[in-house]
């Protein structure tokens, strides 16, 4: 019996294997890949597979596997999705980001830091309470920002290492890493809500 | 220009500046981001007629201009606080048809679409969000030749209204009212619910007015005329005044004893009026703010309670009354009491003898000043242990819940420690809190001592002057130990006052909220549906990132046997939700008997539904009652016969107490399959015009489903029937199937058409199928 190990392609013709077929997603590396800006502006990925063969991806998608505690290890590639096949597939893995070298670092941070756009507040100029709704004006890393949040309690969050997330009510998101760092007067406007 | 965003002065300028026709524009879009993705203004405008996508900066002035004949495709990236609108562009125009037949044309257009450079349109915050998508959506029904006009339903998400004042929202992606919210100041609002019970709060101010009266009278009839005037022997001043001993009998060291008895017996009756009406009232309103609560949860529709995790609105119910109710009963009146105890006070020390006043209040500013600069730290301490106090017991109850999976693994001594460093941090933080608690207090409490004690010998001095006597002094103290009794209580009332308008702000919030499924004033009332469905180019999200239907199209006939197949997460069960209009569609309608469902009363649409989905839910009681559940009245000759169809009967006659076994958590716990034949059963005893089985088999063998689908098949002879199922074998009674992949219809037809059309039904089945044979083969 235990030299019968079948194939899938033992119960299935070829023809339908083929419909079952999955990317193999690779560990990507300086030897096997090779990022570069693409004509739109974005990342393109040429690698070896793990067929050996040479691939070429018009625009990859950058994600990190950990963006809160661990931005720059296990950063997967993907294909984008797309109408026709909605759930890109994994291309593969960075371990860590430094694999690469650092023109490459800077490409994928610019896109990394595009999509986990979390703006660092630096300044709290005001913060109005209304009715259980605070106005907020503020000066971020991307530049100056009015923002309306709403029960303060559960959109206010607080990691263990202090850093502040802050969720208004569209549902951005604004974080201050060091909260002790912040100048007196803006410390004090959050103060109440720690 | 349709209505999605308006150009402002300087846009339209930067616009004409650039040689743009801003009249033909058929739709302008504003973004809050720039292409460096820093906050600042970016404007796209679509212009049809000259096949035109114009992008505007309006902080640098850059501005571009595509054609839309090259720029095909647009889409959406979602990401955390920003979104990325990308297209993708080519150097030639779309491919014409030519000699090409049409499935080769439409392979050749679908890979013009996917392919090209993929370029960057514009970003924007969550903010823009939904006009974002709206834009694309535009730009795709363009795209294929579309029209679309002003009334066209997906505008109608940026026309919502304040449900109470009806006014359309001044910013409609952050939908507070401010002409509401000002006008109905909470704590105002609040009074409503005590205004039936006028008499009681009127007897519960005048029950705290009198005894306060009390407490400030009795020092001085105790000391001043007690001591002065009864006890003390007779005495006169210069001038020849008696000042002292005017009373000075023994018949009136009775009569003083009897007025100080009566006093004590007054101000006990008073207590008791006061809490009894007090309770009278508290327990009323709570009552009343919870039924109210409970009635609009009820109300709500199905997307706040997706929101809303069950255990924080079980707390708004429960909680936040109990904590605006006690705020009224024992805040206000005490506070009103305090106030005016703290003035009463004032006035008489300062009377018996402003000097030594002075010297109460010397401490007053060091103690105002620990309290300014202490309690923040104290704030925050605590704030610190309310927080990990909570996150011990989330971490309690994720254990507790999943104490199954814990003993699976043999991680109870993991589990151990893990709540050992809970309870670790917590124990640090109280710790923490206790010890400077226990610090600044015992402070404030000496300084406030060491203005009693300087009392005791500056007023000490004074008695033995004479400019004073030992009953005015000793008035004196016992006025002096009173008045920090409001301080303490003004201190905590601003905690106090901010807990409940928290809690009050939250409870408004759900009694406000206006469930976003309601009849339309016109709805009309169905007896009856044949069942005939028609969907049409629906597109529906749960949210706006995540596109779960996209544009949907198909009709069941009245009488069909309609199977829906797909990967989990395709969207089927959000066809049997839309059709029962748990949720409205964001575009595109759905209609049934050729009505528009918005336009059916929701009750008369769902009473002739009946949806048998995955989650059971089996309420408390007997299997009678839950079989009965939408229909009360039924007989019990008809609950056992729709549980005969529903194949539960034998089962639950098997059970020691046959229909009357009680269910529910804590009782009885019926296997998976015999729980789904129950809630089979409920459906069937609605003798609904549609029934929809949403995976309403899985838990069964193969058999107990055949049986099951048999039932069913005579019972529901004639009518339509939607049937929601990954394993194939659920399928077979289907006259019509319908793969959905990725929220779209993939294809559809007879089981056989779909094997031939080698796409999703026949992956499905060649997968099922090499399951079947690897198990025939023994592998």
């Amino acid at each position: 019996m235990a030299e019968t190990k079948l194939k899938k392609t033992d119960v299935l013709s070829d023809e339908d294997a083929a419909l079952f077929e999955k990317r193999e997603s690779i560990m990507l590396t300086p030897e096997n890949a090779t990022f570069s800006r693409s004509e739109g502006g974005l990342i393109s990925l040429d690698i070896i597979n793990a067929k050996g063969e040479e691939e070429h991806f018009e625009r990859v998608v950058v994600l990190r596997s950990f963006p809160i505690t661990d931005p720059d290890d296990y950063i997967a590639i993907r294909e984008p999705e797309t109408r026709k096949s909605q759930r890109g597939q994994e291309i593969g893995l960075i371990r860590n980001i430094h694999d690469f070298d650092e023109s490459t670092v800077a490409l994928l941070r610019e896109e990394l830091d595009r999509r986990y756009f979390t703006p660092e507040l630096y300044k709290i100029y005001s913060v109005k309470e209304k009715f259980g709704y605070s106005y907020w004006e503020a000066d971020t890393s991307a530049g100056k920002v009015t923002f309306v949040l709403n029960n303060p309690s559960s959109n206010i969050r607080i990691l263990e290492d202090d850093r502040i997330f802050i969720f208004d009510i569209d549902g951005n998101c604004f974080q201050i890493t060091d909260p002790a760092k912040l100048d007196r007067n803006s410390y004090r406007k959050i103060e109440i809500y720690l | 220009m349709l209505p999605l965003d308006k150009l402002t002065d300087r846009a339209r300028e930067g616009f004409l500046a650039h040689g743009c026709d801003v009249e033909s524009f058929d739709a302008v879009l504003s973004l809050d981001m720039t292409l460096d993705g820093a906050f600042g203004q970016t404007w796209l405008a679509l212009d049809r007629i000259r096949k035109r996508l114009y992008r505007l900066c309006e902080d640098d002035g850059s501005f571009d201009d595509f054609s839309l004949a090259l720029l095909v495709t647009p889409y959406v990236d979602n990401f955390t606080s920003s979104n990325r609108l990308l297209a993708h562009a080519h150097q030639d125009p779309m491919p014409e048809q030519g000699t090409l037949d049409e499935k080769e044309y439409e392979n050749l257009l679908e890979d013009y679409r996917r392919l090209g450079n993929t370029v960057v349109i514009g970003y924007c915050t969550n903010a823009c969000k939904r006009k974002l998508f709206a834009f694309v959506h535009l730009w795709n029904r363009y795209a294929e030749g579309g029209e679309v006009t002003e009334d066209d339903p997906i505008f109608e998400q940026f026309n919502a209204k304040c449900p109470k004042c009806g006014t359309v929202y001044a910013d409609q992606q952050r939908r507070i009212c401010e002409h509401c919210v000002k006008k109905s100041a909470t704590m105002i609002r609040l009074l409503a619910y005590f205004k039936d019970f006028k008499l009681q709060f009127g007897t519960v101010m005048f029950c705290l007015l009198a005894s306060a009266g009390i407490s400030l009278l009795t020092p001085i009839i105790s000391n001043q005329l007690f001591y002065d005037q009864v006890i003390a022997p007779p005495k006169w001043n210069e001038a020849g005044e008696q000042i002292q001993g005017r009373l000075h009998s023994v018949e009136w060291v009775y009569i003083m004893v009897a007025i100080l008895l009566g006093m004590a017996l007054l101000s006990l009756v008073i207590g008791i009026i006061q809490n009894r009406a007090n309770a009278y009232m508290s327990t009323r309103v709570t009552k009343n703010m919870k039924n109210d609560l409970f009635r609009a949860l009820q109300h709500l529709s199905l997307s706040y309670f997706n929101q809303n995790s069950t255990g924080r609105l079980i707390n708004r119910v429960n909680y936040d009354a109990v904590k605006i109710r006690s705020f009224y009963i024992d805040g206000v009146p005490h506070f009103i009491v305090n106030m005016l105890n703290f003035i009463g006070l004032t006035i008489f020390l300062f009377s018996i003898n402003w000097k030594l006043t002075l010297i109460v209040y010397i401490p007053v500013p060091i103690v105002v000043c620990i309290f300014k600069f202490m309690l923040p730290k104290l704030w925050r301490m605590y704030s610190k242990q309310w927080r990990r106090s909570s996150s011990l017991n989330s971490m309690l109850g994720d254990s507790l819940n999943g104490i199954r999976v814990v003993k699976a693994f043999a991680k109870e001594a993991e589990e151990t420690n893990r709540f050992y460093q809970y309870s670790e941090k917590l124990y640090q933080a109280n710790l923490q809190t206790n010890l400077v608690h226990l610090t600044i207090f015992p402070v404030i409490s000496l300084l406030i001592g060491i203005s009693s004690q300087a009392i005791w010998g500056f007023g000490g001095i004074q008695v033995m002057g004479e400019t004073m006597t030992y009953g005015q002094f000793a008035t004196y103290l016992g006025y002096v130990g009173m008045i920090f009794g409001p301080l303490n209580f003004f201190t905590n009332f601003t905690n106090m006052l901010t807990d409940t308008i928290n809690s009050a702000v939250r409870m408004f919030e759900t009694l406000d909220m206006i469930p976003e499924i309601t009849d339309a004033p016109n709805a009309v009332e169905l007896d009856s549906i044949k069942g005939e469905i028609v969907f049409d180019r629906v597109g529906f999200h749960y949210t706006p990132n995540r596109p779960i239907l996209k544009d949907v199209s198909f009709t069941i006939h009245a009488g069909d046997h309609v199977g829906l197949v797909g990967h989990t997460g395709s969207g089927k069960s959000t066809i049997a939700n839309l059709i029962t209009r748990m949720y409205d569609v964001i575009s595109g309608s759905i209609s049934i008997d050729g009505h528009n469902v918005k336009d059916i009363k929701v009750d008369s649409l769902r009473r002739n539904i009946s949806i048998v989905s995955q989650e059971i839910y089996l309420f408390h009681g007997t299997i009678a009652d839950n079989i009965r559940y939408a229909r009360p009245d039924a007989s019990m000759e008809e609950v056992i016969a729709a549980a005969r169809a529903a194949n539960a009967h034998d089962f639950i006659l098997r059970l020691p107490e046959g229909y009357e076994t009680m269910i529910g958590i804590g009782r009885r716990s019926l296997s998976g399959g015999e729980r789904q034949r129950i809630s089979i059963a409920r459906a069937l005893l609605m003798k609904p015009s549609l029934l929809i089985l949403d995976e309403a088999t899985a838990a069964m063998d193969t058999e107990t489903e055949r049986l099951i689908s048999d039932a069913i098949e005579r019972l529901i002879e004639g009518r339509t029937t939607i049937t929601i199922a990954h394993r194939l074998s659920t399928l077979k009674d289907c006259n019509y199937l319908m793969a959905i992949e990725n929220g779209e219809i993939a294809e559809s037809g007879t089981a056989e058409e779909l094997m031939e059309k080698k796409g999703v039904y026949y992956k499905l089945y060649t997968l099922q199928n090499e399951q079947m044979k690897k198990v025939m083969a023994g592998l």
